[in-house]
């Protein structure tokens, strides 16, 4: 098992590497990040967060309207994949096993969601300098790929600061 | 200089402002602040994202404290805000609001954000966190016809007095112009 950064301090029980440290200020990422968009429907990447040892975000869908209603949002299927300079990837669709194994390779962790209008994720490890890839698609929207420098995340992560030793 | 947080006033129960939530098609546009609201040797909170919108301003509070330190969520008795004409507030009680340079102001003690038609708003919005984290998201409607937007914020049992810092206005009406219109 992957043993956490010394001095990081992380919540509850779950694997340290699927949340964000809580003796940080994370430092702020000023940009949106356009993923993708189709006939009525445009997708961001946005409240992006750096920390020493991941990244959050929030995924936000603008809609028409036209899916408003129905009992399950097409949304509800958003798939995304991050591939780093490295060649290593991970997406929101790739399960984990929490008490066996470490990931091998970037995670996208879903934390919370709202009615298909947002989503609130972590992205770990931290990516290697490089450009960053992110695949997006949904049953409503074409995959479609942005990049990214790498420095646009790490530099935010630099920005981090420690606040006080782990309890 | 007369706190802008008592007496509380009484709720407003009539039509919202015009301003009071950030313009649904709308990103805000990102303009730098350095703003640390509280730094003791247990509990910090800063500000992040800082977003210009038409017709206001949005800002994150990121907040971090250990155990045994004062919890900003802390609450008397559920929804102690909606005690109207409060004038003696809890220490415990985090406040954070506006003021403008014409003499309003709007606070985070209103029940549901002050919503009044002649404005400013203040309002929270979504919030997240755990234990020892929370993230806080604050709407500010409305910009000063001049001069700047005073964040104050006062938190007693922290030993952090009422303290005001100017947010950087003439760049937050700049960019209000450039935020980034959505059109699906």
């Amino acid at each position: 098992m992957l043993e956490p950064p010394a001095g990081v301090e992380f919540e509850g029980e779950w694997p340290w590497w699927s949340g964000v440290p809580i003796n940080e200020i994370p430092g702020e990422v000023g940009t949106h990040i356009r993923l993708g968009s189709a006939p009525g429907v445009v997708v961001y990447m946005t409240s992006i967060l750096a920390y020493s040892t991941a990244i959050s975000f929030d995924v936000v869908r603008f809609s028409d309207g036209e899916d408003a209603g129905q009992a399950e949002s097409p949304w509800g299927d958003l798939r995304f994949s991050v591939t780093y300079a490295d060649g290593s990837e991970g997406g929101n669709d790739k399960g984990w096993d929490e008490d066996a194994i470490d990931p091998p390779g970037p995670v996208v962790l879903s934390w919370q969601s709202s009615s298909g209008q947002w989503s609130r994720y972590v992205l770990w490890p931290l990516p290697p300098p490089g450009t960053v890839t992110v695949r997006c698609e949904s049953p409503v929207m074409p995959e479609q790929t942005v990049t990214f420098d790498a420095a646009l995340l790490l530099d935010a992560a630099a920005q981090s600061q420690r606040l006080w030793e782990p309890a | 200089m007369t706190s802008i947080f008592v007496p509380v006033p009484d709720p407003w129960y009539g039509p919202p402002s015009s301003v009071s939530q950030p313009p649904e098609w709308e990103l805000g546009t990102f303009v730098p602040l350095d703003a640390t609201l509280v730094r003791t040797p247990g509990v910090a909170a800063v500000v992040r994202h800082l977003l210009a919108f038409s017709t206001g301003v949005g800002f994150t509070v990121v907040w971090r404290w250990r155990d045994g330190y004062p919890d900003p969520r802390w609450e008397k008795g559920g929804r102690w805000e909606a005690t109207p004409k409060l004038t003696n507030l809890p220490d415990e009680v985090f406040r954070i609001g506006v003021s403008f340079p014409d003499g309003r102001s709007a606070t985070s003690l209103e029940p549901l954000g002050s919503q009044r038609p002649n404005g400013p708003t203040f309002a929270p919005l979504g919030g997240h966190g755990g234990y020892g984290w929370w993230h806080q998201r604050y709407w500010i409607g409305g910009f000063p016809d001049n001069g700047p937007i005073t964040l104050v914020w006062e938190w007693p049992i922290a030993g952090v007095s009422e303290t005001r810092q100017d947010l950087p206005t003439d760049q937050l009406r700049t960019a209000a112009q450039q935020a980034l219109r959505i059109e699906p």
